[in-house]
């Protein structure tokens, strides 16, 4: 699959699931702009997906386990 | 007496209050006044805390009377972003229709802070719908209708989303008021407005009882007539909080002397003003001119990262968690925003690896970032390339899409603290700003560097007709 593909199917798909789960509350001006927004955002996820990342490279993280104190 | 209170700084007024030559019941009166008439010619006002204020006001006189001064903020009346709880049935309507009915039984960390500083909250302030949260194409999309800035012909945005406290200020209506970002709400208003706008250090201010847009990106701060104004209101509302399991330990403490004497290092980021307007650029060729008197500049680059991608894919993932709820209710078509506000569903489907990606990357970007400041006292920059936008216009927005914002997305994402203050007037009258970014918790050099810039330029003493 080309890039452009890949980008196409990408869009369909999460606008598909973002159909299903709001295409009751939303008319299709509506449904349009939220497609235009998965445009936008599969488009940052390739820009993303192009930064080489090392295998240690980590999220920060502010999760530390819980104890209650006494 | 009281029409010479208007635009006097904070600083100023604490001067006052501690001798006695004002009130602090004569003050809050003054902006309550003040606020109750002009608030609404700019869309700048959700509520007056009137009642609140006055007692607060009668407790400070009573105080100084006594010889309890408090310090600064002892008297001084400030306005609120109303993103940011306050108890007493006053509501907090996140700028939105859907939420102008909800109230909060406690007040946020930031309003115990002033209280104990003796600052008078005499208002709510207005904002953009929920930040600017769902995205918007037009001023309009606040509750309150479109700010608007009290310079030029009074037909221009006041910036987003903290808009209300960014002309509040603009207007003399209030000597400081705090506002909040995530990725431009402080430096833009400031921008448009000709105030002094600070975003701290993320973690430096308790964000406990601020409407969350993203967690790991939202920052409150204070919007001031100078540089020197928002070091005194940092210092109040800074701090450790244990509600807040982000803030720092590191405490802070403004020093207004702080590298008085000694030439600074700044860097220029490269290609900054290319794409800005003439007058943009023109006033930024001159301020970086006046800085050459104290200071050595070069010119900088961040290395090549995706710094928009990440700030935007964790703005969104985070924003989309934190008002899913809100989505499902299908509440989102009571917002003032138009059609375009509905691009927001789509950030329910960023992949959560995305998110992580990002937050990798971001891990990156921050010891970058790091590694460049550390070489510079600060980075100056514009807040933004254009003056304010016509408020029937739709924004030019910055923050949209794939758009181009490096010092914004960089400051934003690494949690930077960055300055901006006025450096002249460009297109229709309106004014401009210059920011200056550094490392994080380096607050006191960006106020410095900031504050000597204000010592060499007047644009900070100068105010939009009024009355």
């Amino acid at each position: 699959m080309n890039d452009d593909n890949a980008r196409n199917a990408e869009i369909e798909e999460r606008s598909a699931m973002l159909k299903r789960r709001f295409g009751n509350q939303l008319n299709a001006e509506q449904m349009d702009e939220v497609t235009k927004g998965v445009e936008a955002s599969v488009d940052i996820s390739l820009a993303l997906n192009k930064f080489q990342l090392d295998y240690s490279d980590e999220p920060p993280s502010l999760f530390q386990p819980y104890r209650k104190e006494g | 007496m009281t029409a010479d209170l208007q635009f006097l700084s904070v600083r100023d007024l604490g001067g006052l209050l501690r001798t006695e030559q004002v009130s602090p019941v004569e003050l809050a009166e003054f902006f309550l006044n003040k606020l109750e008439s002009e608030g609404p010619r700019y869309n700048a006002l959700v509520a007056l805390t009137r009642e609140r204020a006055l007692k607060q006001a009668k407790q400070a006189e009573r105080e100084i009377a006594s010889g309890e001064y408090r310090g600064p903020l002892h008297g001084i009346p400030y306005g609120l972003k109303d993103l940011v709880a306050t108890a007493g049935g006053t509501p907090t309507t996140w700028g939105a229709v859907p939420f102008k009915g909800q109230t909060f039984d406690y007040d946020a960390t930031i309003v115990q802070k002033l209280d104990a500083a003796g600052a008078v909250l005499v208002a709510k302030l207005a904002m953009v719908e929920l930040a600017g949260g769902m995205g918007y194409l037009y001023p309009s999309a606040s509750a309150t209708g479109p700010a608007i800035t009290p310079w030029g012909n009074k037909d221009s945005w006041t910036g987003g989303s903290s808009s209300g406290s960014g002309a509040a200020v603009a207007a003399g209506l209030v000597p400081f008021a705090i506002g909040s970002e995530t990725w431009g709400s402080i430096l833009l208003p400031a921008h448009n407005c000709g105030i002094a706008g600070l975003r701290p250090t993320y973690g430096r201010v308790s964000r406990y009882g601020a409407m969350a847009l993203s967690w790991t990106l939202d920052k409150l701060g204070p919007m001031c007539l100078t540089a020197d104004d928002c070091g005194l209101v940092l210092e109040a509302i800074a701090g450790r909080d244990s509600n807040d399991p982000t803030t720092s330990d590191r405490p802070y403490s403004y020093d207004a002397e702080h590298a008085a004497s000694r030439r600074f290092k700044l860097g220029v980021l490269k290609g900054m003003v290319d794409a800005a307007e003439e007058e943009v650029k023109a006033n930024f060729q001159q301020s970086l001119k006046a800085l050459e008197q104290m200071a050595d500049i070069e010119e900088v680059e961040f290395p090549d990262m995706p710094y928009e991608p990440v700030t935007r894919t964790i703005l969104n993932a985070e924003s989309a968690s934190i008002f899913e709820d809100f989505f499902e209710s299908g509440e989102t078509v009571r917002l003032s925003g138009d059609v375009t506000k509905f691009s927001a569903y789509s950030r329910l489907a960023v992949p959560a690896t995305d998110y992580l990606r990002a937050l990798r990357i971001r891990t990156r970007i921050c010891r970058t970032a790091d590694v460049v400041l550390s070489r510079y006292d600060a980075i100056v920059g514009t807040p933004r390339n254009h003056v304010a936008t016509p408020i029937d216009q739709p924004i030019r927005a910055s923050i949209s899409g794939l758009s181009r914002d490096i010092l914004g997305a960089v400051g934003n994402v690494a949690g930077l603290p960055s300055v901006a203050v006025p450096n002249g007037f460009g297109a229709r009258g309106l004014p401009t700003g210059i920011q200056f970014m550094g490392r994080a918790y380096e607050e006191n050099s960006i106020l410095a560097a900031a504050r000597a810039y204000q010592s060499l330029t007047d644009w900070h003493t100068q105010h939009p007709p009024v009355g």
